[in-house]
């Protein structure tokens, strides 16, 4: 049986395959949108790793809340994993996603941020919320209270996912609504819906990998932190 | 600002592809610092029931 370098190191691979191919079809195969309509059209073709990156980003706080609650409520070391590998994934794409959207935004609406809209700010703090709990995870002694009160944040970090979720469609200012639902004002051409959805797929199986090794990388830090333990007792 | 917004795609994927890579390279070369590290206490224990 394939250890977790291997098998994490080969869905990385397939993962970032997948998302080079989906970057070449979105330049070479589908369709852009109307020039007349939209500004800056040509950076339209963002959308196909912009929103896998934001999908993946609610897998990764999905994740994270799962871990929140399994430590909170059982103080359960699997819970603890999923809660580090959550916040890990979560400050990795949505840095994604906070990084590319302004620049987009910056072409399509002439402007990189707007104060008023709820899901570009809600999105933010979300990001904010798993920064600040890599952070804190890295700087604060890992024991019981540190967890028991890094999980509660990521329970609250997580009542922000619903909230960013429907933000486009209770109250939508500049962003988009959701796009791959078909509609009077949504939808997309197949060409593009297929390249979306190869670029997801993609971005899952680096999302899995990723999740993979950082875990590993997490254990491993945790036995080398118990050698040290030990050898400082003999000493 | 380009008026086609080339420029601004150029750039987006330069930052994702660049958070991405700069991630995975960080992640591979942690772990392999963490495995020798690893293994170095694994052989000092070791040596030290042998002695």
């Amino acid at each position: 049986m394939p250890g977790a370098k291997t098998t994490s190191m080969v869905l990385i691979m397939l993962g970032l395959f997948g998302a080079s191919i989906s970057i070449l079809l979105g330049f070479l195969w589908a369709p852009t949108v109307d020039e007349k309509t939209a500004l800056g059209p040509e950076a339209f073709r963002i959308i196909y790793w912009h929103v896998s990156f934001a999908w993946c980003s609610f897998l990764a706080f999905s994740l994270l809340f799962l871990g929140s609650l399994m430590w909170y409520l059982k103080n359960d070391d699997i819970g603890w994993r999923f809660f580090s590998v959550g916040s890990d994934m979560g400050l990795l794409f949505g840095m994604g996603v906070i990084t590319s959207g302004p620049i987009w935004g910056n072409a399509a609406w002439n402007t990189p941020w707007d104060l008023g809209d709820l899901r570009l700010n809600s999105f933010a703090l979300l990001t904010c919320v798993a920064l600040f709990l890599v952070l804190a995870r890295r700087a604060q002694q890992d024991n019981n209270q540190t967890r028991d009160t890094l999980s509660i944040i990521g329970l609250f970090g997580f009542s922000l996912v619903p909230i960013t979720a429907v933000a486009t469609t209770v109250y939508q200012v500049r962003h988009p609504p959701i796009v791959v639902v078909s509609s009077e004002n949504t939808g997309l051409p197949d060409e593009m819906l297929f390249v979306l959805l190869l670029s997801f797929l993609s971005f899952c199986l680096l999302f899995i990998g990723l999740s993979i090794l950082t875990d590993r990388i997490n254990q491993l830090e945790l036995k080398m932190e118990d050698r040290q333990m030990n050898l400082d007792k003999r000493w | 600002m380009s008026s086609t917004g080339l420029i601004e795609l150029a750039a987006a994927y330069v930052i994702m592809i660049g958070i991405l890579g700069g991630y995975v390279r960080y992640l591979f070369s942690k772990l392999n610092d963490l495995e020798y590290r690893m293994d170095a206490s694994e052989d000092n224990v070791i040596s030290e029931e042998n002695e």
